[in-house]
């Protein structure tokens, strides 16, 4: 894999207990331009704190104390959404289906193959990239919506269920032209070209509200 | 001599009116007379149809056979005593009658008195004789039919008794042995003596049997001591210990077996962790390699290219020394006992458990006294026991619910030189009627266990001449402790 010069920029988070693997991993990575941030533990790597740039991470499942799937769920908890790889030894097939259904993107069995790693890597950093711009214009979308006034909401949440203006106008007991004037704030606040735009719109401010539970 | 029995008796005599004398005679003190003959010839054949208890019997008769030639065939035919009437006694005649070894003499004439007494001494010695003769048969019934070997030998070690087991144990059957010296039929070699050869100390040896057979035999001598505290011979009592010690070297054999395959099974149970161990290496010796190629192409850096190869060497000699320790735990060798540093018998088994115990949450140490702690023995089966104790102290803590998951071995030398392994764990511990019985064959408290592992592992530390036992640990789980002799002498 040639890494794209937007990769770059990118880091491998490397969590491996065994300072062979751990330091193996590290030039590998490295060898083919990516950034690599390597770990003896998981707690190390939580102690870092988080970053703003897109990463994965590639984790040995057998670590000591608690283990990689049980690392797993600390990220699910703290809404640490980076890809994880998992690496595992022989013999680990329940555990694998384990980690897969826990959110890891890959499942590799040792020894790696090198070029498999840097496939997984560079997949599961575009997942991340994608999942951060994600949560980037779900964050636009929130602070547009913020900027709404009470009536403006009520007008949205009407208007994205698919009534007319006149529906709107009896269900909030106001006048069409009322609506209307309201409707228009709203649409320009939002940045929604259309109808069918507002809906998704609904649809995803739904969903982010969702996952932050 | 009033109290005397009736006996019955015959007579032996040529002169008709002495005869008749002896009748009446012998009637007066009251015996009855069976019997009464002139020849030789005639006694003989009358002793053996009456049976009479005693014979008196005249030296001169006539006829062709003397009184002496007659006593001698009624004494080899019948035992019955005989007491010898003569006028006379010149030299040559009494020599001729000692020879037949007579119970008495009577000079004629005699007198009631006299006849009473020589009879009564005649009979009671006759009694005498026929226990001794049944006490001997008794014996010789009793040495004939026991299982070892039985020589007796006269104060010129000359035999003269063998049994049959000794019969067939030399080769020599009893008519040809007796009378031979003891060397002659009973060639032994290489005797160990043990302590001093004490009468009644078994001693080994080799028999060479007369067909040149050689096997192994225990051997116990006594001396013959007689009233005076002399020593009239010998009794030498031996036992083929061929069959016992092939026994004693299969069941050694056995036990070995049974040690590897206990062995291999503890292996087994690693088998994950080793897995785990060989594939670490290999995974960083793939990525080094993947690595180097990749520094070495273009743009390259050498510095980096060169470190990953270095650390290939590095990660491949890991690769091997796992694979190495897991055959020195699987090789099937005779047992072999030498001076080993136990330290280092414990570290080379480390990173075949470490992993393990850190995937299973275990809080592992191993507290190793610095220094070599040297003892004499096998280091596998030595290996062998720290890796079942470490194995069931790991297994005591996953079966319980306590929040410590503590697991450790430490080695101490103690003031006495001995050296001293313990592995403790924070489980449920053992309950007093549990630690009596866990060293038993086939006694479990696992689910699924055959209870062989604990009684295997006591029994290579009792061939160590060490000792193994369990105790409880506080504030609670359990302690294994096994104490080895120093190897200093």
């Amino acid at each position: 894999v040639n890494p794209k010069p937007e990769t770059s920029v990118a880091t491998v988070i490397v969590i491996d207990d065994d300072e062979g693997v751990r330091v193996s991993l590290d030039t590998m990575l490295r060898s083919v331009g990516l950034r690599v941030e390597a770990y003896a533990s998981t707690q190390a790597y939580l102690d870092r704190g988080p970053r703003d740039q897109p990463e994965c991470i590639v984790l040995d499942v057998r670590l000591p104390g608690r283990n990689g799937l049980d690392f797993q769920d600390d990220l699910a908890r703290l809404e640490i959404t980076t890809p994880v790889i998992v690496i595992s030894g022989h013999a680990d097939v329940p555990m694998s289906v384990r980690a897969m259904k826990a959110g890891a993107t890959e499942f590799l069995t040792k020894p790696v193959r090198a070029q498999e790693l840097l496939d997984a890597v560079e997949s599961a950093i575009a997942r991340d990239r994608e999942i951060r711009l994600q949560a980037q214009n779900n964050a636009g979308l929130k602070t547009n919506f913020d900027s709404l006034t009470a009536r403006e909401r009520e007008v949205f949440a009407l208007v994205a269920t698919g009534l007319m203006n006149k529906q709107i106008a009896a269900e909030l007991g106001l006048s069409e032209a009322t609506v209307k004037l309201h409707r228009g704030t709203m649409m320009r606040k939002m940045g929604a070209r259309n109808i069918a735009d507002l809906v998704r719109m609904a649809d995803r401010l739904a969903g982010a509200a969702r996952t932050t539970g | 001599m009033e109290m005397m029995a009736k006996a019955r008796i015959m007579v032996v005599e040529d002169d008709r009116i002495v005869a008749r004398d002896i009748r009446e005679q012998l009637g007066r003190i009251g015996h009855t007379v069976v019997a009464v003959t002139h020849s030789g010839e005639a006694a003989v054949d009358l002793a053996v149809a009456e049976r009479p208890d005693l014979v008196l019997m005249d030296i001169r008769l006539d006829g062709g056979m003397d009184g002496i030639d007659a006593a001698q065939l009624i004494r080899a035919q019948c035992q019955i005593p005989v007491v010898f009437l003569t006028a006379y006694a010149d030299d040559e005649t009494v020599r001729r009658a000692s020879s037949a070894e007579p119970f008495g003499y009577l000079l004629k004439p005699f007198e009631d008195l006299h006849l009473r007494s020589v009879i009564a001494m005649a009979l009671h010695k006759h009694a005498a004789e026929r226990k001794l003769r049944e006490s001997e048969r008794r014996f010789e019934a009793t040495l004939s039919s026991i299982g070892d070997g039985v020589i007796a030998t006269d104060e010129r070690s000359r035999i003269t008794f063998i049994n049959p087991v000794a019969e067939r144990l030399t080769g020599w059957p009893r008519q040809q042995a007796i009378g031979q010296t003891l060397a002659a039929i009973y060639r032994v070699s290489d005797r160990d003596d043990g302590a001093g050869a004490a009468a009644g100390t078994p001693s080994q040896a080799t028999l060479t049997s007369r067909d040149g057979r050689a096997f192994p035999i225990d051997e116990t001598r006594a001396p013959i001591i007689d009233d005076a505290g002399a020593s009239t011979g010998a009794v030498l009592v031996f036992s083929d210990t061929s069959e016992r010690r092939r026994t004693a070297a299969a069941l050694q054999n056995a036990q070995a077996d049974l040690a590897r395959m206990s062995r291999m099974t503890t292996v087994g149970q690693l088998t994950a962790s080793i897995a785990h161990e060989v594939n670490q290496p290999l995974m960083a010796v793939v990525m080094n390699a993947d690595a180097c190629l990749k520094w070495l192409g273009d743009p390259g850096n050498l510095d980096e290219a060169r470190a990953a190869a270095a650390r290939i060497v590095a990660e491949g000699h890991r690769a091997g020394e796992i694979v190495n320790r897991i055959r020195a735990l699987a090789r099937n060798e005779p047992i072999h006992f030498d001076v080993l540093d136990v330290n280092d018998m414990i570290e080379s088994l480390l990173p075949l458990v470490r992993a393990d115990f850190n995937y299973q949450g275990l809080n592992f140490t191993a507290d190793l006294q610095p220094g070599r702690l040297s003892v004499v023995g096998d280091r596998v089966q030595l290996q062998q026991v720290v890796l079942n104790l470490l194995s069931n102290a790991a297994e005591a803590i996953n079966a319980c619910q306590n929040a410590e998951r503590d697991l450790s071995v430490t080695t101490r030398q103690l003031d006495g030189g001995e050296v001293c392994i313990a592995i403790e764990d924070s489980g449920d511990g053992l309950d007093a009627t549990v630690i009596e019985r866990i060293f038993d064959p086939f006694f479990t408290t696992k689910k699924g266990g055959i209870g062989m592992g604990l009684s295997i592992c006591r029994s290579i530390i009792d061939a160590h001449g060490g000792r193994l036992w369990a105790e409880p640990r506080s504030p609670r789980g359990a302690r294994f402790r096994f104490v080895l002799p120093s190897s200093a002498v």
